[in-house]
């Protein structure tokens, strides 16, 4: 860890002389984990993009007041996440995550269907979850991170990140309980 | 519980290949970063830790063994063998007889008769004279 922070030290050092290469190194380091956390928070390929952009441009003028916390990571990660807490706030933006198109990522057609069945039902139940809930649970087992890093990045004590997840993982497991309850009464039906 | 963690499993899988649709790099700063340059920063950093760790943890063991030098066996040199007695030539020695100073009959020092005088520079006297011949008509 102290390593990770010496070389963010560097690397931000650098960065606020205005050093281009070491704020572009910056930008390129963050930009899949900025989308990837902006994309399960918002749903929307579009919004995680325009999250994305938010979030950096907000990162360069904010550099000089990082005081180094945390690792330059789990401060960026905060930020897409406060970044994406916003744009979930505008009204235009609540569209159910069914009724979008899928992620220009996503496999085609042919292999989707197998692969992706549980993983979208999950990802639905996901967006079932409070805002809060879903930011712990994205960042404590998609994005690794610790109970203090999690707590770091979305503001909060570590024992509410704990309270959070035991929550969310409560709330998953009842939806999937339920949907395996509707699955096994339609098929007696 | 094991049955929602394999289902976050997938999902995981599934949220780890997203990846940011371009460069980001170069939509904020207007500035590619060359590949090779990419993660510059991070390796020179590391390295620089990576050395600096090495060197504390030199200087905490107290003592730097060096590698050991390779040295040449002694070659052993067979020496014929000979008498062992050491055969000194005779030593000269100095006849009683000869003086060591050659004997002065006359303790006093031999100085010439006469000490050498300065030559006279009469010619200064010559151009002072005629200078002042020169000033004299001059003036007249």
């Amino acid at each position: 860890m102290s390593d990770s922070r010496t070389v963010d030290a560097h690397l931000i050092q650098a960065a606020r002389a205005g050093d281009r290469d070491a704020r572009a190194a910056i930008l390129q380091d963050l930009a899949d984990p900025w989308y990837r956390t902006a994309l399960a928070l918002l749903s929307n390929a579009d919004d995680a993009r325009e999250a994305v952009q938010e979030a950096a441009a907000r990162l360069l003028r904010d550099l000089p007041k990082f005081r180094g916390d945390s690792s330059l990571r789990t401060w960026a990660i905060g930020i897409v996440i406060n970044v994406s807490r916003e744009m979930r706030r505008r009204p235009r933006r609540l569209v159910p995550m069914l009724e979008q198109e899928p992620p220009a990522h996503a496999p085609g057609p042919d292999g989707r269907a197998e692969q992706s069945e549980q993983e979208s039902r999950l990802r639905q139940m996901l967006d079932h979850l409070p805002e809060r809930q879903r930011e712990a649970v994205l960042l404590r087992f998609f994005e690794d991170m610790s109970v203090d890093e999690t707590a770091k990045a979305m503001q909060c004590a570590e024992g509410t990140v704990k309270a959070t997840v035991f929550q969310a993982l409560r709330a998953l497991k009842r939806m999937m309980e339920g949907r395996t309850e509707q699955q096994s009464d339609s098929r007696e039906r | 519980m094991s049955r929602l963690r394999d289902q976050l499993q997938q999902a995981r899988r599934q949220y780890e290949s997203a990846q940011y649709p371009g460069d980001l790099a170069q939509e904020m700063l207007g500035h590619r970063l060359a590949p090779g340059k990419r993660r510059w920063g991070w390796w020179v950093a590391a390295g620089a830790v990576a050395a600096a760790i090495c060197l504390t943890l030199l200087m905490r063991g107290g003592t730097f063994t060096p590698p050991p030098l390779i040295q040449p066996a002694p070659q052993q040199v067979a020496i014929a063998e000979e008498p062992s007695t050491l055969l000194v030539p005779a030593i000269p020695e100095m006849p009683e007889a000869v003086a060591m100073l050659p004997e002065v009959e006359n303790s006093t020092l031999l100085l010439p008769a006469a000490m050498p005088t300065m030559p006279s520079f009469s010619w200064f006297a010559t151009y002072d004279d005629a200078e002042q011949d020169q000033t004299n008509s001059d003036e007249k």
